[in-house]
């Protein structure tokens, strides 16, 4: 099983990221366009765009940091190849499998563009192209996975930043950073999306240092199958009233 | 040079990435839009992809509970031998199965790839499910309109797979992570069946079948979904509930409202038959927009996707 481990606070905002991703899976671009928020001209995740350097500007400071009433927050946001996938569960095609390394993969000659898996993520990763008509995301680089090498990203990341790994090992990691990030005194420092209950997990997980809501991750992210039980029950329900309603209407004299 | 976007020289390289496939025809991509937010939130952008459906699946919402619930009607109509009744339910409901698959198709990404929906069977996704029964209940009603028993026992069939038909497509919208269709994944079904049920009963006061049978079930029908949209009202809260009530869903979520009250009004009354159906029409297909485009304006609404997992 492998995964990325994204420290945020190791993130210094290049881009390289987005960057050599672009460039490895040869996606287009997304136009040039300034949006005004702080150095984000990316704004979101998309079905061309693979990586996005999230910038938050805040006015007070990181925990055992020095540089006054300012910090500054990034992050390298990607697809989380969640553990339980909202868009694999909802994909009618069979377009989206689990791979050999636990990532999430579309198969573009499968993918009939559908939709369904768009509105099913709860992370706002995966979208439709609508001139090419079908379902793109963050393959976690499967054919470089393929030829035993990192991930593009991981690869350029110039910091460590994005780590690129077997998850375990991830985790070990991860724990052991966060806990030398408290001796520092960055007490907000924690991960984000280890063991996360609504998806079992995710395969890409961070160290965020501030709430969840700030980088534009959701808080508590839930597979929507999880909840759909109560919807199918109370669908039975109304469908047999509705036969009872029809032959109460029509039989009776 | 700036062809598609790969800023790639096709002459020296090859085109062999995982986005390589991607077919580029307008470079520009919408940039998500911040929305008013005075909460924690990322600038205000919206957290969710919204919907990448149009017009022809509310449409299909519609169309499809149409058809359900008139074949159920006429299976019924079939028990008492009302022929004509019968007959104009299973038209209808074979006429209906045609145009839902029309509608389906025509908002995929890839319309020629149709036929992969039926490549595997995915308990998990409601579309799956939806598929196979829409496609079960598509031969079954066309079977329906054979003479004779091989006529009845398919118009049974095709009854018995319509209850299903008109409210597996609320739950295929509640299984999103959209917050107002999954905060209404108890309620929404139920509005989906009654609203179903409405257009049938509509459909018929409009042809003028079995009045007296048919205005029965519309005014029970129109009931319900006036009553099932209350509840569906009661189980939103906060930001949530904020598109049920303003903009264009806002809107549209009330006007189906009047058009379903005005309808069920004249079914009690015994007037205008022909107006009653069509406001019962009404008020059923906006019914399903005004989910839709609610539904679209949550996703886009990151504080009310925050609150849905906050509660």
């Amino acid at each position: 099983m492998k995964g990325f481990f994204t420290d945020t606070t190791l993130c210094i905002g290049c881009k390289a990221c987005e960057v050599a991703c672009k460039q490895w899976n040869q996606l287009p671009d997304d136009g040039f366009d300034f949006t005004g928020l702080s150095y984000d001209n990316t704004a979101h995740l998309g079905s061309s765009t693979w990586r996005h350097v999230a910038f938050v500007e805040r006015p007070v400071p990181l925990g055992g940091t020095l540089g006054g009433n300012f910090s500054w927050l990034m992050m390298s946001d990607v697809c989380k190849h969640c553990a339980r996938a909202g868009c694999l569960e909802a994909c009618p095609t069979g377009a989206i499998i689990r791979t050999e390394f636990g990532s999430v993969y579309v198969q573009p000659e499968i993918c009939n563009g559908c939709g369904y898996c768009v509105s099913a993520c709860p992370f706002g990763v995966i979208d439709r192209r609508e001139d090419d008509g079908r379902a793109w995301k963050c393959t976690l680089c499967y054919d470089r996975l393929k030829a035993d090498l990192t991930p593009a990203c991981a690869k350029a990341c110039p910091t460590g930043s994005i780590q690129y790994g077997d998850l375990v090992q991830l985790k070990v990691n991860a724990d052991a950073r966060v806990k030398e990030l408290h001796q520092r005194g960055m007490s907000e420092a924690y991960l984000y999306g280890v063991d996360q209950p609504g998806t079992e997990g995710l395969n890409a997980f961070f160290l965020l240092a501030d709430r969840a809501e700030k980088y534009n991750l959701p808080p508590d992210p839930v597979v929507p199958t999880k909840n759909v039980r109560k919807s199918w029950a109370s669908m039975g329900a109304a469908a047999i009233g509705l036969a009872a309603l029809v032959l109460a209407a029509v039989v009776t004299p | 040079m700036r062809t598609d976007g790969r800023n790639i020289d096709q002459t020296l390289g090859a085109l062999r990435g995982e986005g390589a496939l991607q077919q580029v025809a307008h470079l520009e991509q919408k940039l998500p839009v911040p929305q008013k937010d005075e909460g924690v939130s990322y600038y205000g952008l919206p957290l969710l992809k919204e919907s990448v459906w149009k017009w022809p699946i509310p449409t299909y919402f519609y169309v499809g509970g149409l058809a359900g619930a008139s074949a159920a009607l006429a299976a019924a109509a079939r028990l008492r031998g009302l022929r004509g009744l019968v007959r104009a339910g299973r038209f209808i409901a074979a006429g209906g199965a045609a145009l839902s698959g029309a509608l389906l198709i025509e908002d995929l990404g890839i319309r020629s790839r149709f036929v992969y929906m039926m490549r595997v069977f995915r308990p998990t996704s409601p579309m799956s499910l939806g598929t196979w029964l829409l496609g079960a209940f598509g031969l079954a009603s066309g079977a329906s309109l054979l003479p004779g028993v091989a006529g009845d026992v398919s118009g049974f069939v095709a009854g018995a797979l319509g209850l299903p038909l008109t409210g597996y497509t609320a739950v295929l919208i509640s299984n999103t992570a959209v917050p107002l269709w999954q905060q209404t994944r108890g309620a929404l079904p139920p509005l989906f069946v009654a609203s179903a049920a409405v257009s049938a009963a509509s459909a018929m006061e409009m042809l003028g079948v079995e009045e007296r049978r048919v205005r029965r079930l519309a005014i029970a029908a129109k009931a319900a979904e006036l009553l099932s949209g209350v509840a569906v009202e009661r189980s939103v809260s906060g930001r949530i509930a904020v598109p049920l009530k303003s903009g264009l869903s806002g809107a549209l979520w009330k006007a189906a409202k009047i058009c379903t009250a005005a309808s069920l009004l004249l079914s009690i009354t015994r007037r205008a038959r022909l107006l009653a159906g069509a406001l019962g029409t009404a008020g059923a297909l906006v019914t399903r927009f005004a989910m839709f485009h609610a539904g679209n304006a949550s996703a886009r609404d990151p504080q009310a996707t925050f609150e849905l997992q906050r509660a």
